[in-house]
């Protein structure tokens, strides 16, 4: 047969199902190859000759290409250059684009020249648990220079150590029937399916779909198969209700039909775009068909690991899809009829086929000229440093090779089947693991993922089990027949491993783990495959052991001395293959990481000086710095000072706010706070104290009554959604029967305070005739809807938080901006200012006022010296275990106010209360600070804290001991009302 | 002291996102400004009068959860959920709680929700591709039709959800989080119109 000429590459031996004019270059370890568009950058390197591409993990032993997709364990590349570098990329998957760049990894000094080999020498003392057994001593040598040591010298690939440049997104898909994988059974599936008018989602992890149809030289309809495959992809993308996603690997069956799939949007790509890269799939799936296919494993003999030796599947996958010849003598060492398969595609390509060797002891199949036929006969050794030169059977015979071609036989790709504890069953005939019966809810597996490895077959299942699909939904359709194909016969006899070879029997080569490493590790008493996994790191890393898992478990039952079924098989777990991290986060990264909420006067604050501060997602302002203030401080002292000596204006749009209304809304606000407000007047706040069912206090705010049946409350910013949630639940769950009914109304209205003397002066000039806003007219705790500036509704409420005169007004969001500025504008006469949140806080404390830190979840009323607000006269939520004794101890912890002793100490919260000289222990521990800010007021720190039989201590001197910044102040116990304790401002 | 007072100030309105409108590809979107939201709980046990009422009074009977009822092309009420749906006017009134009070009475617990949502209409061919992105129901045209509506979220973000046609989408988010829940939009019609495929 006459070879014909093709461009790139010197192994081309014909087009495959390439475009050979569409030439691609690509470096390798800094130098140009070239490859044709088709290309996968691993047979690209075949193409060109070149076998070595990497060392390995722990030995850095020379290691080659061994199979041609996802499962490949060895030939891990780093892909692209600077921050876009990938580690432990799979030249097998990567589709080749014109200025790939790729390096091989893991070797220092060339590649073929890698000073780290040394380990191999020294492999004796790094057998499997090495580590564990030689590190334990001395103890401080681990952090200084065992783990330095062992860090720099292990892994694989190397991160750049910059952020990743690339976006990726995700997404959500909805279908009848996802069908995963796009081979013969998939295909086969989809086409039934699809011509039904389901809504098909199918998914392949290749850039071409057809599976093993496009490695293989079989007939359907009288088409080659890769032929047959492109029609049906043809056909299927034409179809509306069909969703064809290539790129895109389906990694994790989740609950409820759900999978997680990552899509490759622009890898293959030249150049660089600035679209996402991947895309993150979740697909809601009513049902699933799995058609994953199998994965051919390899058989352990001495030296199986040099470059150039591959699995044969792989080996005649290159000549038919790629056309390129991994090699131009090669062997072939089998244990079933795959082999034999590769033997003959070799041969019909016109590849040299030295010898065939099988370990069953019956006739060959069939002849393949000009070979070697051994039957009943083993590989026991190779030869060649760099990549292989010869076999030497087990009857003493060396030949001459420069590709082996193994074939163990073939392991159905179950994992998708066990991401829910499904576990694989052994079956005999094939010596595989197939799934299991426990699948996924909707999940039927089909093709050879099934064991059924005849294409006659897998066309077939994935047909019917279409049909069942559409049955089961009751689609009416046209029944017809599967696509038609000769079975291909697959019989094997399981082999494990060659006995008594010399050289190292490699069963997984990612992690570098022999037949003895196996031995060891049962010699040692990890028996158990889980044990076995951990111990050798059998079917870790990027592959997880596609090619290794079963190989390793028939070898550790061989030695075990019992059954593979019994062995049994690690749990496969998401994700199928690796997926970047970056995907996962998809767009959340930076500032959108969550969302922010502005309140509707923002961009007023952010004109006038505002720092803003992160409040769950709200960005509320912290102070307003004035030109000339270099210090937090400043600013906010100056608020505080300008609101208690004139007016200030603070935005507290972010407290909740939440509408009830319902004939039974008093009786449900009765039994949601502690307090009472069925008898609340119209017109009127009320601040309320909410308990937990455990009577702990969970939040508090003022509720107002705008209607006989209507109420608005307020709850702090942190607690917005959580009480409105918990209020929801006891309307819906608990009193089912009452006429309430509950919506959040904080986006709606835009609400600022209005505090100081002068507040009342400034809000004169705000709202609209006739209203009457003077102390008698609108008393403290008063409120009413009334309209300002000129006709835009609004609401008003007297309360104080400050413990100045004061007002809130909320206006519709839409106005807050404008109302903000106005208020500023009618303040002018009385100098007002806007104050932040810092002002408020100094302001709060100043006024003994709890406030989150004080509201941990931890404390009662009764701490809080609110004890008399849990009403006696009526059950509420938590009233009942808030009367627990524990709840209520005769030394109670409780609210105080704390001063320093001398006024140049700053308190810090987080201080804990100790007596004077005592020890700094647990023992002695009698409160903590829990809230501290200057005053301006006092021009002293101030702190709130808790501490034992607080209100009978005032006036005593105690120690605010804080170990952790080496500080110890002498405090004195005070009320925490330090400002207007008798609430007179309030009230003028 | 003074009991009465004459306001010296006008408050002017502003859009949660300052009027947003662009085209990308051909596709577009668009803030809606002029649209009234009103609450509508129901009281107990009078879900069959109060829908009398308003098929009389508006000529739209309460929906069921999930569906839209339509008077006529400018006000529709959305079912959110049981005993409470949303009603959208584009007959903009400048208080329409009170305006729909003085029609229902007692029958009906309103709550005037317009300035607690950001509107914006996604029109487009590449609508639907571009909310896949974000959003995890199913609003394909065989699942989500005509007079369906739903409440879901889109990047952690609270979204309520219908459709505008065939190619088009209106989606209501709170207020106070626009800019986030725009970016979300618009960074998807970005990844999606962009004429670099896969």
């Amino acid at each position: 047969m006459d070879k014909p000429t093709h461009s790139a590459g010197i192994n081309r031996v014909s087009e495959g199902l390439l475009d050979t004019s569409k030439p691609v270059t690509f470096i390798f370890n800094d130098r140009k190859y070239q490859g044709v568009q088709g290309d996968t950058l691993a047979s690209a390197l075949l193409a060109n000759g070149q076998r070595l591409v990497g060392r390995s993990f722990k030995y850095h032993r020379p290691r080659g290409i061994i199979t041609t997709g996802s499962e490949e364990p060895n030939a891990l590349v780093e892909l692209g250059v600077g921050a876009r570098k990938e580690p432990n990329t799979r030249a097998t998957v990567i589709e080749l684009f014109n200025g790939l760049e790729a390096k091989s990894q893991n070797h220092k000094g060339p590649l073929s020249f890698d000073v780290m080999a040394i380990n191999d020498r020294l492999s004796a003392f790094l057998s499997a648990g090495f580590y564990y057994k030689t590190f334990m001593w001395p103890k401080a040598f681990w952090e200084k220079l065992y783990e330095p040591i062992i860090r720099a010298a292990a892994g694989l690939g190397s991160l750049s150590g910059e952020e990743d440049p690339d976006t990726y997104d995700k997404g959500f898909l909805h279908c009848d029937l996802l069908i995963i994988g796009a081979g013969a059974a998939g295909l086969s599936a989809a086409l039934t399916a699809g011509r039904a008018g389901q809504q098909i989602i199918i998914a392949d992890e290749d850039f071409l779909p057809g599976g093993r149809l496009n490695l293989e030289n079989d007939t359907i309809d009288d088409l080659s198969s890769a032929a047959w495959a492109k029609a049906a992809h043809a056909e299927l993308q034409r179809l509306p209700n069909v969703r064809f996603m290539t790129r895109t690997t389906v990694y994790g069956a989740y609950d409820h039909g759900v999978y997680g799939a990552i899509e490759k949007r622009t890898d293959h790509l030249e150049g660089i775009s600035d679209l996402p890269r991947q895309v993150l799939w979740r697909i809601y799936s009513k049902r699933a068909l799995l058609a994953a296919g199998s994965t051919e494993r390899s058989i352990a003999f001495g030296d199986n690991d040099r470059p150039g030796i591959m699995l044969a599947g792989a080996v005649r996958g290159y000549v038919n899809r790629y056309g390129v010849a991994p090699g131009k003598q090669v062997a072939i060492f089998t244990n079933n009829d795959s082999g034999w398969r590769t033997a003959h595609d070799l041969h019909q390509a016109g590849v040299q086929v030295t010898a065939v060797v099988d370990t069953r002891s019956t006739d060959a199949p069939m002849d393949i000229p000009g070979a070697y036929i051994a039957m009943d006969s083993h590989v026991v050794a190779t030869k060649g440093r760099l990549g292989i030169q010869s076999i030497t059977l087990s009857d003493g015979q060396m030949i001459p090779c420069d590709c082996l071609a193994v074939s163990g036989g073939w392991n159905p790709n179950v994992h998708l089947t066990c991401h829910q504890r499904g576990r694989p069953t052994w079956q005999d005939d094939i010596a595989a693991f197939v799934p299991g019966t426990d699948l996924p809810v909707g999940m039927q597996v089909i093709g050879s993922a099934t064991g059924a490895f005849g294409l006659a077959e897998r066309l077939q299942s994935g047909h019917a089990a279409a049909e069942n699909v559409l049955n089961d939904a009751g689609v009416t359709f046209t029944a017809n027949h599967a696509p038609s194909a000769t079975s291909t016969r697959y019989s094997i006899e399981a082999f494990w491993q060659v006995p008594n070879c010399t050289g190292k029997s490699w069963i997984d080569l990612q992690n570098d783990v022999t037949s003895k490493d196996i031995k060891q590790s049962v010699q040692e008493g990890f028996k158990a495959v889980e044990h076995l996994k951990r111990y050798t790191t059998l079917g870790m890393a990027t592959d997880q052991g596609k090619t290794a898992n079963v190989l390793g478990l028939g070898i550790l039952a061989e030695i075990s001395g019992q059954s593979i079924q019994d062995t049994g098989t690690t749990i496969f777990r998401p994700p199928y293959t690796p997926v970047p991290i970056g995907a996962f986060a998809g767009r959340s990264r930076g500032k959108n990481f969550r969302p922010t909420r502005h309140t509707p006067s923002s961009q007023w604050a952010t004109t006038h000086g505002a720092d803003f501060v992160e409040v769950g997602m709200w960005l509320r302002a912290q102070w307003y710095a004035l030109p000339g203030e270099n210090h937090w401080r400043e600013s906010v002292d100056r608020e505080v000072t300008a609101t208690r000596e004139s007016v200030g204006i603070c935005d507290v749009t972010t407290l909740g706010k939440i509408d009830i209304q319902g004939a039974d809304a008093a009786q449900f606000l009765d039994r949601v706070y502690a307090n009472t407000f069925s008898t609340l007047a119209i017109g009127k706040v009320r601040y309320g104290l909410m308990l937990r069912e455990d009577g702990f206090v969970m939040d508090d705010g003022t509720t107002a009554r705008l209607g006989d049946k209507h109420f608005v409350m307020t709850t702090t910013t942190a607690n917005a959604v959580s009480v409105f949630r918990h209020m929801e639940f006891c309307r819906q769950c608990l009193w089912p029967d009452l006429d309430v009914h509950l919506i959040s109304a904080t986006e709606q209205w835009a609400q600022y305070a209005v505090a100081g003397p002068n507040a009342r002066k400034l809000l004169s000039h705000i709202v609209d005739a006739p209203f009457d806003i003077s102390n008698e007219g609108f008393p403290f705790m008063a409120c009413a809807e009334l309209n300002i500036c000129g006709g835009t509704p609004a609401r008003l409420f007297r309360i104080s938080f400050s413990g100045e005169l004061a007002f809130e007004i909320a206006v519709p969001a839409r106005y807050g901006n404008s109302l903000m500025q106005a208020l500023i504008d009618a303040g002018k006469p009385y100098k007002a200012v806007p104050y932040g949140t810092e002002a408020l806080g100094v302001m709060r404390i100043e006024k003994g006022h709890a406030a989150g830190n004080e509201l941990n979840g931890q404390t009662t009323a009764a701490n809080l010296g609110l004890g008399r607000m849990v009403s006696t006269k009526k059950d509420c939520m938590g009233a009942v275990l808030s009367r627990r004794p524990l709840m209520n101890p005769d030394d109670p912890i409780e609210l105080v106010g704390l001063i320093p002793i001398d006024s140049s100490f700053s308190l810090k919260a987080g201080a804990h209360f100790l007596a004077p000289d005592a020890a700094q222990i647990l023992e002695n521990d009698q409160g903590w600070m829990t809230s501290v800010a200057y005053s301006p007021s006092l021009q002293s720190s101030i702190g709130l804290g808790f501490i034992t039989n607080g209100q009978q201590r005032l006036g005593e001197t105690i120690i605010a001991a804080d170990p952790l910044r080496g500080e110890s102040i002498p405090v004195r116990i005070v009320s925490p009302h330090f400002v207007d304790p008798d609430g007179a401002r309030l009230r003028v | 002291m003074e009991l009465a007072y004459v306001s010296d100030f006008t408050l002017t309105p502003a859009a949660a996102l300052n009027g947003f409108s662009k085209r990308f590809g051909k596709n577009e979107l668009v803030e809606q400004c002029d649209i009234d939201i009103v609450s509508i709980a129901t009281p107990n046990g009078q879900h069959d009068t109060l829908s009398a009422l308003l098929k009389q009074k508006i000529g739209a009977a309460l929906p069921a959860t999930g569906k839209i009822s339509r008077a006529d092309d400018t006000l529709a009420l959305l079912g959110l959920q049981p005993d409470q749906c949303f009603l959208v006017s584009s007959v903009q009134r400048p208080d329409a709680a009170k305006a729909l009070k003085s029609l229902t009475g007692d029958l009906a617990y309103l709550s005037e929700q317009t300035d607690s949502w950001a509107i914006l209409d996604l029109t487009g061919p590449d609508s639907f591709a571009a909310l896949e992105r974000i959003c995890p129901i199913n609003i394909s045209k065989h699942a989500f039709e005509q007079d369906a509506v739903a409440r879901t979220s889109m990047e952690h973000l609270s979204v309520i959800i219908h459709r505008l046609g065939d190619e088009g989408y209106r989606l209501y988010s709170p207020r106070s989080s626009a800019d986030s829940f725009l970016h979300a939009v618009t960074e998807s019609l970005y990844n999606v119109c962009s004429t670099t495929t896969g």
